[in-house]
C-alpha cells in the first residue's frame, strides 16, 4: 500500500473513530427518560369502557368519561377538584382550589360551563392576614337541596397575630343549594350551620354523605390514643399520637347540639376514610389503613365493602376486596353494582381509574384498570347513568 | 527510481509477504483501540455534568473543619469513609435541613439552625431488608463536637448547625448520633429543601394515599422564590391519592402546626415520602442521569463514594417497598430546657428498641 494510501485509509479511520465518539454521545443523550410526564387525560388510553358517564378532576381540569371518550371540560392547571353532581343530575358542583389561600364552590353544567360561584372564601387582604382565608372542601348534596361541605370554620386564635393559624380544622356545615357562602354568613350563621365539631389539630371532619332520611355519614380524625388523653384500649400497632379515623352517623345532624359526635360505625384500629355509599343505601365502599408487620401501613391502602343499615345504624363485616396496593376514593356506579377507584399503575405509579364489577358480592371480581398514562390525583369520580 | 524497487524494499516486502497477520493484527487493536477510546470520550463528555456534581456532592467524610460563610456545614476531608460491599449490611444517617443560609447570626454569617429531619437507615442487602428510624429532632440529649468530644446537652438536630467546639455540621450530628444511640454510622446523606424538591421534580413527582388532612395556615414560605424567611402560606393536602410535586411533597413532610402527632405525624410522613421517591428512582435509565445530577447539584452532601453509586441503586431495585421496615421512637415526654419545649427522652426504652434494628457499638 502507498503511503498517500495509508494516509488517506488512516484519516478516514480517525475520522470514523471521532464519528463513532460523537455518535454514543449522542446515543446517550438521545435515552429515553424513565420519567415520562403524563398524558392530559383526553389523549390518554381507556381500556375498560364503563356505562354511563364518569366526571372526574385530573391536574386541576374537569374531565368526563363516556365510553371510551374523554372531553374536557375544564382545562388543567386552574385548580379544579371534588366533583358531585346534583341531584337529578342537572349539573355538576365542584371545588376550584387556589393554592395556598383558598378554595371555593362553584356550579357547573353537565358541559362544564360555569353557572354560579357559590362561596366567597378570599378573605386576605394583605399577603400575611393568612387567617382571613378559607378553605371549603367536600360539597354533597341531600334530600331538600341541602348542601353539606368541610370548612375551615372555627379556627383557633385567629385574631390574635401571636398565636394564629396553628389550629386549622375542617367542620361540618350545612345550608341550602344557593346560600352564598362568606365567613361572614358562616361566623353570623347567616342560614349557614355547623353540624360537626371537629378534634382539635386533627384536620378535622370530612367527606359528608346524606341519608335519604336526613342522616349523615362522615370521616371524623383523631389521636391513636385520644386526643386529651389515652384510649381505653390502646390500639394495636398504632405509633403513640398518630391519627387514626372513623366512619360516623350522626342520624339527626340537623338537631345536633355543639360537640355532638354522632356514632362510630368503624373501630378506630380500622382506620376507615372515603365512604362511598351505594344507591339503596345498603352497602359502604371505603378505604381502610390495613396493619402491615404490627404497625398501620403507610404504603398500602385496602378498598373495603360492608353491608350497611341505616335504620339500625350498623355496619356488616369489613370485606377488603382490593388490597397490597394504595387504594383510594371509590365511587358506585349508578345501579350500585360495580365499583371504580384510584390505584397505581405498575411501573410508573401513576394512580390510574381502576373498575370492580359485583364489588358487593363476595368475591368481588378481579379489578381492571380502566385508564394509563394519567396521574390522576385526589377527589373521588362521579359516576352518572 | 522508486525507493520500493530498491533491493532493501524488495526484501522487506518479500519479508512482508512472508510474516503478513502481525501487523495487520496490530492495525487492527490500533483501530479497535481508537474506536473504543473514542466512544470513552463520547461518553464521558455526556456524563461530564454528572461527574462534576457527583465528585462535588459525593466522598465527603467524617472529619469537618467549621463551615466558613460562604459554605455550608459540612465539607470534605481527608479520611474517606469505607465503601460498602454487595452483601454486608451497612447504616445510613439521611438528613435534611434548610441550606440557604436565610437566618444569620448576629455578626452576619449564615446561621444553619439544625438537621431538621434525621432518619438512620439499615441496609441488609443479603436479607433484602431495610430498616428506617425516625429521630425526634427536639429530642434533648447529650451534643458531641465533631472529634466525638462532648460538650454539653442540647437538641439532637442541633449539633449539625452548633455542636460547641466550634464544629458542626454532618460529622458532628453523625458523632452525636452515633455517641448518644450507641450505633455505627456508615455513610450520610445530606439534602436541602431546594434539593428535595429539585429531585422529585425531576422524577416527575411521587404518588402516595395521604391517610389524613394535613393542615397548615403557617407554613414556612422560605422557598420557591420568597425573600422573607418569616413569610407564612396555607396547606391543605388532604386524604386520598396525591400526586406531589417537589414543593407539594416538601409542604407535606414539613408541616406540623396542625397535626396533633406533633414531630411524629411528619416523620412518619417523611418516611412515606421517602418510600415514594425510593420507587421512582428504582426506574432511573441512562437518559435521566444528567438531569438528575443537575438538580442536585449544590443540594445534596454524602460520603458514599461515587464508584458505590450503580450498587446502591442495585439494591434499591431489589428491595420491595413491602420490605421497608418503619421505626418510630415514641418514649420520650415534653419538657422544657433553656426555655425551649423538648422532648425528654427516656434512654434506656429508647436504646432497647434501637438496637433491636441497629447493632449496638
Amino acid at each position: 500500500m502507498s503511503r498517500s494510501r495509508r494516509l488517506l485509509t488512516w484519516t478516514v479511520l480517525l475520522v470514523l473513530m471521532a464519528a463513532f465518539g460523537a455518535g454514543v454521545n449522542r446515543y446517550l443523550a438521545s435515552g429515553p427518560t424513565a420519567y415520562a410526564p403524563a398524558k392530559i387525560p383526553t389523549q390518554a388510553d381507556v381500556k375498560v369502557s364503563l356505562r354511563g358517564t364518569v366526571y372526574f378532576a385530573d391536574d386541576g381540569g374537569l374531565f368526563a368519561l363516556t365510553g371510551t371518550h374523554i372531553t374536557q371540560l375544564q382545562t388543567e392547571g386552574q385548580g379544579w377538584t371534588q366533583p358531585v353532581l346534583i341531584p337529578g343530575g342537572a349539573g355538576l358542583l365542584a371545588v376550584k382550589v387556589t393554592a395556598n389561600y383558598y378554595s371555593d364552590l362553584y356550579e357547573l353544567n353537565l358541559s362544564g360551563r360555569i353557572e354560579a360561584q357559590l362561596s366567597h372564601d378570599s378573605g386576605k387582604v394583605t399577603a400575611t392576614e393568612l387567617g382571613a382565608d378559607d378553605w371549603l372542601y367536600y360539597p354533597a348534596v341531600g334530600p331538600g337541596d341541602t348542601l353539606y361541605f368541610s370548612y375551615d370554620w372555627p379556627k383557633g386564635n385567629v385574631d390574635d397575630p401571636s398565636e394564629c393559624c396553628y389550629q386549622v380544622d375542617l367542620s361540618i356545615w350545612e345550608t341550602t343549594l344557593g346560600t352564598d357562602i362568606t365567613r361572614t354568613n358562616v361566623e353570623k350563621g347567616d342560614g349557614i350551620t355547623q353540624q360537626s365539631w371537629a378534634n382539635y389539630y386533627t384536620g378535622g371532619d370530612i367527606s359528608p354523605v346524606p341519608l335519604v332520611d336526613g342522616g349523615l355519614l362522615y370521616v371524623d380524625y383523631e389521636g391513636a390514643y385520644g386526643n386529651t388523653g389515652q384510649l381505653s384500649t390502646p390500639l394495636p400497632g398504632a405509633v403513640p399520637g398518630a391519627e387514626v379515623s372513623q366512619i360516623r352517623l350522626d342520624p339527626k345532624p340537623l338537631y345536633n347540639v355543639a360537640g355532638s359526635d354522632g356514632a362510630a360505625l368503624t373501630l378506630p384500629q380500622d382506620d376507615c376514610a372515603q365512604p362511598a355509599l351505594n344507591p339503596d343505601e345498603s352497602e359502604i365502599a371505603m378505604i381502610c389503613t390495613p396493619v402491615v408487620d404490627g404497625a398501620p401501613s403507610s404504603t398500602e391502602s385496602d378498598l373495603v365493602v360492608a353491608s350497611f343499615d341505616a335504620a339500625t345504624g350498623t355496619l356488616g363485616t369489613l370485606d377488603r376486596i382490593v388490597t397490597g396496593t394504595m387504594a383510594a376514593s371509590p365511587t358506585w356506579s349508578p345501579d350500585g353494582t360495580d365499583l371504580i377507584y384510584l390505584a397505581p399503575e405498575a411501573g410508573d405509579g401513576y394512580f390510574e381509574l381502576w373498575s370492580v364489577a359485583d364489588a358487593a358480592t363476595s368475591p368481588a371480581a378481579r379489578p381492571k384498570q380502566v385508564t394509563t398514562g394519567l396521574d390522576l390525583d385526589g377527589s373521588a369520580a362521579v359516576w352518572a347513568p | 527510481m522508486s525507493v520500493g524497487r530498491s533491493p532493501e524494499a524488495a526484501r522487506r516486502r518479500r519479508a512482508s509477504r512472508r510474516h503478513p497477520r502481525v501487523p495487520r493484527v496490530r492495525s487492527i487493536l490500533v483501530v479497535l483501540l481508537g474506536f473504543v477510546l473514542s466512544g470513552v470520550v463520547g461518553a464521558l463528555t455526556f456524563f461530564w455534568p454528572t461527574i462534576t456534581t457527583a465528585l462535588g456532592a459525593t466522598g465527603h467524610g467524617i472529619q469537618v473543619s467549621a463551615p466558613t460563610p460562604s459554605t455550608l456545614p459540612g465539607s470534605p476531608s481527608a479520611t474517606p469513609a469505607a465503601a460498602p460491599t454487595s452483601s454486608s449490611p451497612f447504616t445510613v444517617l439521611l438528613m435534611g435541613s434548610d441550606n440557604d443560609g436565610k437566618f444569620t447570626t448576629a455578626s452576619g454569617a449564615p446561621y444553619f439552625c439544625c438537621a431538621q429531619s434525621l432518619i438512620l437507615v439499615r441496609v441488609d442487602p443479603a436479607a433484602s431488608s431495610v430498616t428506617m428510624l425516625s429521630i425526634p429532632r427536639d429530642l434533648w440529649v447529650p451534643i458531641y463536637s465533631a472529634s466525638g468530644r462532648q460538650q454539653g446537652d442540647g437538641k439532637v438536630s442541633q449539633a449539625f448547625g452548633d455542636a460547641g467546639d466550634g464544629t458542626n455540621g454532618a460529622d458532628a450530628e453523625i458523632a452525636t448520633i452515633e455517641q448518644d444511640f450507641q450505633v455505627n454510622v456508615d455513610h450520610y446523606v445530606w439534602i436541602g429543601l431546594q434539593g428535595l424538591i429539585n429531585l422529585i421534580d425531576e422524577v416527575g413527582g411521587i404518588d402516595i394515599v395521604a391517610s389524613h388532612p394535613v393542615m397548615d395556615d403557617s407554613y414556612p414560605y422560605d422557598v420557591a422564590g420568597s425573600t422573607n424567611p418569616n413569610a407564612a402560606d396555607r396547606v391543605a393536602v388532604l386524604p386520598g391519592a396525591e400526586h406531589m410535586d417537589g414543593l407539594e411533597a416538601l409542604e407535606y413532610v414539613r408541616s406540623r402546626h396542625d397535626d396533633i402527632s406533633e414531630d411524629l405525624g411528619r416523620t412518619v410522613r417523611q418516611q412515606q415520602v421517602l418510600v415514594a421517591l425510593r420507587q421512582k428512582l428504582s426506574q432511573l435509565s441512562l437518559g435521566d442521569i444528567n438531569n438528575l445530577a443537575s438538580a442536585l447539584s449544590g443540594e445534596v452532601l454524602t460520603d458514599v463514594p461515587l464508584t458505590q453509586f450503580p450498587l446502591l441503586l442495585g439494591i434499591s431495585k431489589d428491595i420491595a417497598s413491602g420490605s421497608i421496615q418503619h421505626v418510630y421512637l415514641t418514649q420520650y415526654s415534653g419538657g422544657t430546657e433553656d426555655g425551649q419545649d423538648v422532648l425528654e427522652p427516656d434512654m434506656s426504652a429508647i436504646l432497647a428498641v434501637v438496637h433491636q434494628y441497629f447493632p449496638a457499638t
